[in-house]
């Protein structure tokens, strides 16, 4: 056990560091209007290869290990560099391609995920198939050479901007439900293809169903073979896993600092909130919270690169920090006060539309990428070894 | 950077497993809950033979020169089975604090079993002060050695009969001055990682109790286990335990290294360790239902263990505040 960064991560490190602070462009937000801006910042990106660093060399990555792209991931976050658009190619897709793709596939997509010359989606969840995705409706029937798709997608992030999207369809509705699903990639331009917004209650519409109407799909495009399409899904799942834990702890403590700093602007029983011994108390408690995440994560990515199979602590570290945001924006609303419900036009000592934004989008964090409940199932089922819920047809 | 425990961390941890096991049952633990002062001395004179007592005291003074985290691995054994006596207080503490005070002339009789110490930090409640032979004490920047015999000590009656701790009069004037402590902080902070590793051995003896528990006990036909109510508490258990074990080895290594945070990382592990260990021994209860209530179940044991260990060197309020106090953010 030695918790240090060797050498050459320090090295590796700096040369990230440097590289940020040199090229990437600042005050860029996530939102929907800076995409543009942010597809031209990735292809700066991929031209360096310093995007995709854990895709091997011959696609435009470096290979590089795990724990490099844990310090790349902390460091990216720390220098608050403008969130790469296509993210969902690079963490998802691509790696899903580098196993199960075929050759063409790779040559024909791998390439322009990086770069981000051609941007991509995910059309997994339906609206009936949430938690219990394997039910999905998603019809694809093969027709010649094609499939014909009809269905309905929903919470698809950046559909608007997609060129492509990559599905799960059921191309056998007669096998039991996780082996009648495939594997599709479908053009976003295709006739049929039908995008329409979702407005999130935060007021923003960074989500949106897809719609398919009789869309012809070139069998060429499937990947995997036909029925693998839930294997393959469970793969491409645990790459959103791994990396990400540091870069998230990393992102909580800015917004933890960010609330300490503001905290001593407010003012509250005749003196500052900071040194308000309740505020206080509250603020302690997080702090210390989120300082264990932080262990946990450095443990996880440990174990992992010693080869260690990414398993259920996964479930344990996204209920752990989804639910350490929540509790903490509770508090944050409560410390604030009532100024903390105006978004403008009232006196206030902190930005107010900012703390409420971070409140709202807290809400999410517990739903997506499995809930909260459904981790808990794959804790007290996997790691416990608790009898399996009773399930309906 | 390696968080994985290494092999000789492994096999200390199964040698410290298996003699607990035979050695340290739950009828001696009850015998000790219920005996006059909780001494278990029969168990603390085999633990010494093993050099358990000499675990981190370096070589040159006759210990075994392991470190912080060898510390941890036999703490987490002894919380998980719920060892009694005056370990924690001699092996901790007072050893510790004497090889830092530079009072190597007192650790033979500590090392070999013989006799035992503790750390006054506060006079009113002196872990397991009804055991102790000699007190190190402070007075102002000074440490001072105080022999039994000089002190006055009236042993209390305490909610856990496992770990106890009685008011230790020290008249002025008495025992022989050590030194400066300066570096006693230090030994309480190492000391807090390992009562934190402790407490997550604890942590886990619930957790086995209740799901082998949760697994046969049946109601309305099924295994409770099978509930979804129950799985999820249980599966909060298990991020309770498991973010403990994450933050308790962070702070030994952290201590045991000399790092910067180590301070820091002791306060998170204290902190957070205290009350995820109430609330997991608290869940051990209500899982177990009405015979979880009872004095013949063994829940209550590791439940009064947890309020012991969760004030003792600083409840989380406590080290929450200077965890926030020593954060640069927070200046």
């Amino acid at each position: 056990m030695d918790l240090r960064w060797s050498p050459e991560e320090e090295e590796f490190r700096q040369e990230i560091r440097a590289y940020l602070e040199a090229n990437a462009p600042k005050g860029l937000s996530d939102d929907e209007d800076t995409v543009e801006e942010r597809r031209a910042w990735q292809a700066k990106l991929a031209e360096d290869r310093w995007v995709g660093i854990h895709w091997p060399g011959e696609y435009g990555g470096r290979g590089a290990s795990l724990i490099q792209t844990v310090i790349y991931n902390e460091e990216y976050t720390k220098a608050r560099a403008p969130t790469i658009p296509n993210a969902l190619g690079v963490s998802l897709l691509g790696p899903t391609l580098m196993v199960y793709g075929t050759d063409t596939q790779k040559e024909r997509f791998l390439r322009k995920v990086l770069s981000a010359e051609e941007m991509w989606c995910q059309g997994f969840s339906e609206p009936n198939s949430g938690s219990d995705l394997a039910s999905l409706k998603t019809r694809a029937q093969e027709d010649g050479d094609e499939y014909v798709v009809n269905g309905q997608k929903i919470w698809t992030s950046y559909a608007k901007f997609g060129d492509w999207i990559f599905t799960l369809v059921r191309t056998d509705p007669s096998a039991p439900k996780h082996e009648g699903i495939s594997f599709l990639l479908i053009d976003m331009k295709s006739p049929g293809v039908e995008v329409r917004p979702l407005r999130e209650m935060t007021g923003s519409t960074l989500f949106a169903e897809v719609f398919f109407t009789d869309v012809r799909v070139p069998k060429e495009n499937l990947v995997g073979a036909p029925g693998d399409g839930w294997k393959i899904a469970m793969t491409t799942l645990t790459f959103e896993r791994g990396a990400g834990g540091l870069a998230v702890s990393v992102r909580l403590r800015r917004i933890l600092e960010d609330f300490i700093e503001d905290s001593k602007k407010i003012r509250r029983n005749g003196w500052s909130a900071f040194e308000d011994p309740v505020a206080r108390s509250k603020i302690g408690k997080h702090l210390v919270d989120l300082e264990v995440y932080r262990y946990t994560t450095l443990r996880s990515i440990s174990s992992q690169a010693a080869g260690e199979p990414a398993g259920p602590e996964a479930s344990i570290n996204k209920v752990y920090w989804s639910e350490w945001h929540q509790r903490f924006m509770e508090d944050v609303m409560q410390i604030i006060g009532t100024p903390a419900r105006v978004l403008s036009g009232a006196a206030s000592e902190v930005d107010t539309r900012k703390w409420l934004r971070e409140f709202l989008d807290s809400r999410a964090e517990t739903i997506y990428a499995g809930t909260s409940e459904i981790q808990r199932n794959i804790i007290s089922e996997r790691v416990l070894g608790l009898p399996r819920e009773a399930r309906g047809s | 950077m390696d968080f994985r425990l290494s092999e000789d961390h492994l096999s200390l941890q199964k040698a410290a497993r298996d003699f607990l096991a035979k050695e340290c049952t739950t009828e001696l633990v009850r015998a000790s809950f219920e005996s006059p002062d909780g001494d278990a001395l029969e168990l603390y004179k085999k633990m010494a033979d093993l050099g358990w007592l000499a675990l981190s005291v370096p070589e040159v003074q006759g210990g075994l020169g392991m470190g912080l985290v060898e510390q941890a691995v036999l703490c987490e054994q002894l919380g998980y089975y719920l060892a009694p006596g005056p370990y924690f207080s001699t092996a901790c503490l007072a050893i510790p604090a004497l090889i830092a005070l530079g009072a190597n002339d007192l650790l033979p009789p500590l090392i070999d079993g013989s006799k035992r110490a503790t750390l006054v930090t506060d006079a009113e409640f002196v872990l397991d002060g009804q055991l102790a032979d000699g007190f190190i004490t402070t007075a102002g920047e000074k440490a001072f050695w105080v022999e039994r015999s000089d002190a006055e000590v009236t042993p209390h009656e305490t909610v856990d009969g496992t770990r106890r701790t009685a008011s230790v009069g020290i008249p002025e004037g008495a025992g022989i001055e050590l030194g400066s402590t300066a570096g006693l902080q230090e030994v309480i902070d190492a000391a807090t990682a390992a009562l934190s590793a402790e407490s997550v051995g604890g942590m886990q003896r619930v957790l086995d109790m209740t799901v082998d528990y949760a697994k046969v006990r049946t109601q309305f036909g099924r295994e409770i286990g099978s509930f979804q109510v129950v799985k999820h508490r249980l599966a909060d258990v298990l991020i309770k335990l498991e973010s403990s074990r994450s933050a308790a080895y962070y702070a030994a290594w952290a201590n045991g290294a000399r790092a910067a945070d180590a301070a820091f990382s002791a306060s998170v592990a204290k902190a957070y360790v205290s009350d995820a260990y109430m609330w997991v021994a608290g869940e051990g209860i209500q899982l177990h239902g009405g015979i979880g209530y009872t004095w013949e179940h063994d829940a209550h044991l590791w439940f009064k263990r947890a309020v012991t260990n969760a004030s003792l060197l600083g409840d989380s309020e406590f080290h929450q505040e200077r965890a926030l106090s020593l954060t640069s953010a927070a200046r």
